[in-house]
């Protein structure tokens, strides 16, 4: 029909485009809603569209989740109802096949109530009635199977599989083969899902914030029991809060450090809790924990004295990095390497990934070899340049200024000759930082350019590079006892202004 | 109450030895109970209260029970940013090292001192191990206050650091307080300032470098020739570190000041009796360039 058709009939017809792509957003909302029905929820991506009359679908994989609303009947009845009460009409139905359930749905003549359950084992009766539409085909499909008077599923089942593929291609027989449960159909959720989940549903909405963080605490229990049982430990949690009007607030922390502590799992989300808008109050929270570890609990038993030491300081991390920011609370590590600026490395404290040992870079020998050099306490985050009058070619200077304060130098160590890393092509340098997977890539190259032209001398803008990039340190202090490290860029050249900087300061 | 600093430089070294014995008792008794309202408890050494030495004679004599007190809160203030942060990573160091936990909570706020970040390779030289440090970088007062408290709540961390520009009495008594109760102590390191407000930190100090003497002349070293055959004048190499360290506030204590010497190969430091005309002492093995 057209709408001019549908127009004529009816003049005061209100109509509105087509929009898929919010039907789509609204599904996925819808999805994510339902997770406080089970945690495996998914809009049905598949079956959606124009193709099948512009009804939209939404998994939910319910195994295990029914007896949590009073068997399979009570849960049905409160998804309908709720959905209803965010403003959806909707209809539902329970199979034991995804197939069987999506054609169920739309092919059931629903009267009273707006689900249906077709109980275990009675699939390929309940479908075969269903009309062929019901297997999610397409329509010239679903027309062309009308026009050999295949009307109904149960008209396909007894064809042989192999007449059905030459006559319309695999994807009846395998719609059929989904539907019956002879074939597996899997479903992505919409969510990271995992076992290591608690939920709890209140009877009415709750608002309270005490009795919030009570709800969670109780949840942060139930979690750590399933922990445990695994011999797992969170390292990454997500609280979901269900509000009445069908809006979710999800809440996110991680810990620093693998734990199934009920007070500590607790205590990363009840600080949170107030920035949570309870207006119309929470009716159901789910607590997951999305990224787990591996924690044996005979870690505990073990020199308990190092084990709490580490514990009690990974809660602090957590707690310093829930208020504060993660990016801002950090640990530092020691690197491999004789440029300054690479010498450490800061990693999130709360991403750390096991205990780390003592004092791991004791035993390294460049490392250590470096470190017994005088490093000053502060470094600039960046050199700065400054005016320096220095006898040539390389000797510190006997002043400078910086930052409009003239410096006279008393005393003077060094030079400590730092050169960048030879493999980088000179392009390593200190001011252009490359990432580690761009140091790799350079290597990479470098070693195809000389092995095909010039092997065995130094790679093409080598020598003038490193040169101009080589730094001369020294370790100066002025009239007044302050200490700075300060160097000299490049290789002393007739003619040419060395560029002088201050990088550090000393105690 | 604060003390001027003018009146704390003028003083005589070493300072004045106070005669405990000789006190009439009642004297004794008054100052225990002064002690008491200021949160130490009666006498430090009838509290038997933890501190740490540093072993110097001088500075450990003149410290009430015998060093830096144990959980309590001192100020630094940095008259030189790298001095100060070197006395801080000192007093940091040596109470991780006693400690069984080796674990230091600094909190890190590069535009309080703005004298760039700390730097991790330079703490091995103070017996800090960068690995256990807590590094919280923030950019207001508040948050690092509030970390710092956090962290004195702990009592798995060794010592509690923080870069701090304004701070309230309340905020010094808050933190002053949890430290007595975890026995944590709290280091505060703060940028100069003229007139410091009161606080309720049990030592405050103030870190500068000291200024050379007045030379004679520049010939003072020998003159060398390069290869092109100029004349220069080579600056002589860099000796122990001296640090004018002025404690302008002591609870149960009176102000003096120190020259220290701090030998950053040994970790070492002592109190510099002469600081006029000494000759610098080189340090062997240092870089052959």
């Amino acid at each position: 029909m057209t709408l001019a058709d549908a127009r004529a009939i009816l003049p005061e017809l209100r109509t509105s485009e087509a929009d898929p792509e919010a039907d789509n957003r609204a599904l996925t909302r819808i999805a994510d809603w339902c997770g406080r029905f089970s945690p495996w929820t998914a809009p049905d991506e598949d079956g959606a569209g124009a193709a099948f009359g512009g009804a939209g679908s939404i998994w939910l994989d319910v195994t295990g989740c029914a007896h949590l609303f009073g068997g399979e009947d009570a849960l049905m009845r409160e998804i309908t109802n709720r959905l209803a009460g965010i403003g959806f009409t909707a209809y539902a139905a329970l199979a034991d096949t995804p197939g069987a359930a999506w054609a169920a749905a739309r092919h059931t003549a629903y009267k009273r109530k707006h689900w249906t359950i077709i109980r275990k084992g009675q699939v390929r009766d309940a479908i075969a009635a269903m009309p062929v539409a019901g297997l999610r085909l397409a329509p010239a499909t679903v027309a062309g199977l009308q026009g050999v008077g295949l009307r109904r599923i149960g008209d396909l089942m007894p064809l042989p599989r192999t007449a059905l593929v030459d006559r319309f291609g695999s994807e009846v027989a395998d719609r059929l083969d989904q539907a019956l449960g002879d074939r597996p159909e899997p479903v992505s959720p919409v969510a990271l899902s995992t076992p290591w989940h608690a939920r709890r549903a209140f009877a009415d909405p709750i608002g309270r914030a005490e009795d919030i963080a009570e709800a969670v605490r109780g949840l942060a229990r139930e979690l750590a029991d399933t922990l445990e049982a695994d011999g797992l430990g969170a390292r990454r949690l997500t609280l979901a809060l269900y509000h009445p009007d069908g809006t979710i607030a999800r809440l996110e922390a991680g810990t620093s450090r693998a734990s199934r502590s009920a007070t500590h799992l607790a205590r990363l989300f009840t600080a949170k809790l107030d920035r949570i808008e309870a207006a119309f109050g929470i009716d159901a929270i789910a607590l997951t924990a999305t990224v787990s570890e591996k924690l044996s609990p005979a870690q505990a038993a073990l020199d308990r004295r190092h084990d709490h030491d580490e514990a009690g300081v990974a809660e602090l991390a957590d707690k310093l990095s829930i208020r504060l920011g993660g990016e801002n609370v950090m640990q530092m590590t020691l690197q491999e390497s004789h440029i300054p600026e690479r010498a450490i490395a800061t990693s999130l404290a709360t991403a750390r990934t096991r205990p780390v040992p003592a004092a791991p870079w004791r035993s390294g020998s460049s490392l250590q070899r470096s470190l017994s050099r005088p490093r000053p306490l502060r470094l600039l985050s960046r050199p700065e340049e400054v005016e320096a009058v220095a006898p040539v070619p390389d000797d510190p200077p006997v002043m400078f200024r910086w930052r409009k304060q003239v410096f006279r130098i008393e005393h003077a160590d060094g030079p400590e000759r730092i050169a960048p890393e030879w493999w980088n092509d000179g392009l390593g340098l200190l001011e252009t930082e490359l990432a580690d997977d761009d140091v790799g890539r350079e290597d990479g190259t470098g070693e195809d350019g000389t092995g095909e032209d010039s092997a065995g001398t130094a790679p093409g803008p080598g020598p003038s590079s490193i040169q101009d990039s080589i730094r001369d340190y020294y370790r100066v202090e002025d009239r007044r006892g302050r200490r700075f490290w300060v160097y000299r860029e490049g290789i002393y050249s007739p003619g040419a202004q060395p560029h002088w900087y201050v990088h550090g300061v000393f105690g | 109450m604060p003390r001027l600093s003018g009146s704390a430089r003028n003083r005589p070294l070493p300072p004045l030895k106070r005669g405990t014995g000789r006190s009439p008792a009642g004297l004794e008794g008054l100052k225990a109970q002064i002690r008491e309202l200021e949160g130490f408890g009666g006498t430090l050494a009838e509290a038997k209260r933890p501190v740490l030495p540093f072993g110097v004679a001088e500075i450990d004599g003149h410290l009430p029970g015998g060093g830096l007190a144990r959980g309590a809160l001192h100020e630094i203030f940095a008259a030189d940013a790298g001095i100060a942060t070197a006395f801080c990573a000192l007093l940091a160091g040596r109470l991780a090292s006693d400690d069984g936990s080796h674990s230091i909570l600094w909190c890190e706020r590069p535009w309080a001192l703005d004298a760039g970040t700390l730097y991790g390779p330079a703490l091995l030289q103070f017996g800090i191990d960068p690995a256990r440090v807590i590094l919280v970088r923030t950019r207001r007062d508040s948050d690092a206050l509030w970390a710092m408290e956090e962290g004195l709540h702990c009592s798995r961390l060794a010592a509690v650091v923080g870069e701090i520009t304004n701070m309230s009495l309340t905020d010094s008594r808050r933190l002053q307080l949890a430290a007595e109760q975890t026995g944590v102590t709290a280091l505060m390191l703060r940028p100069k300032t003229e007139r410091p407000a009161p606080s309720a930190a049990a030592t405050r100090w103030r870190l500068d470098a000291v200024e050379h003497a007045e030379k004679a002349g520049p010939g003072r070293n020998p003159a060398q020739a390069n290869d092109n055959g100029t004349i220069f004048q080579a600056p002589p190499g860099l000796h122990t570190a001296r640090w004018h360290a002025e404690l302008f506030r002591c609870r149960g204590g009176t102000s003096a000041n120190w020259m220290m010497e701090w030998n950053d190969e040994t970790g070492n430091f002592s109190v510099a009796a002469e600081i006029c005309d000494r000759p610098p002492v080189p340090s062997a093995a240092r870089l052959a360039g």
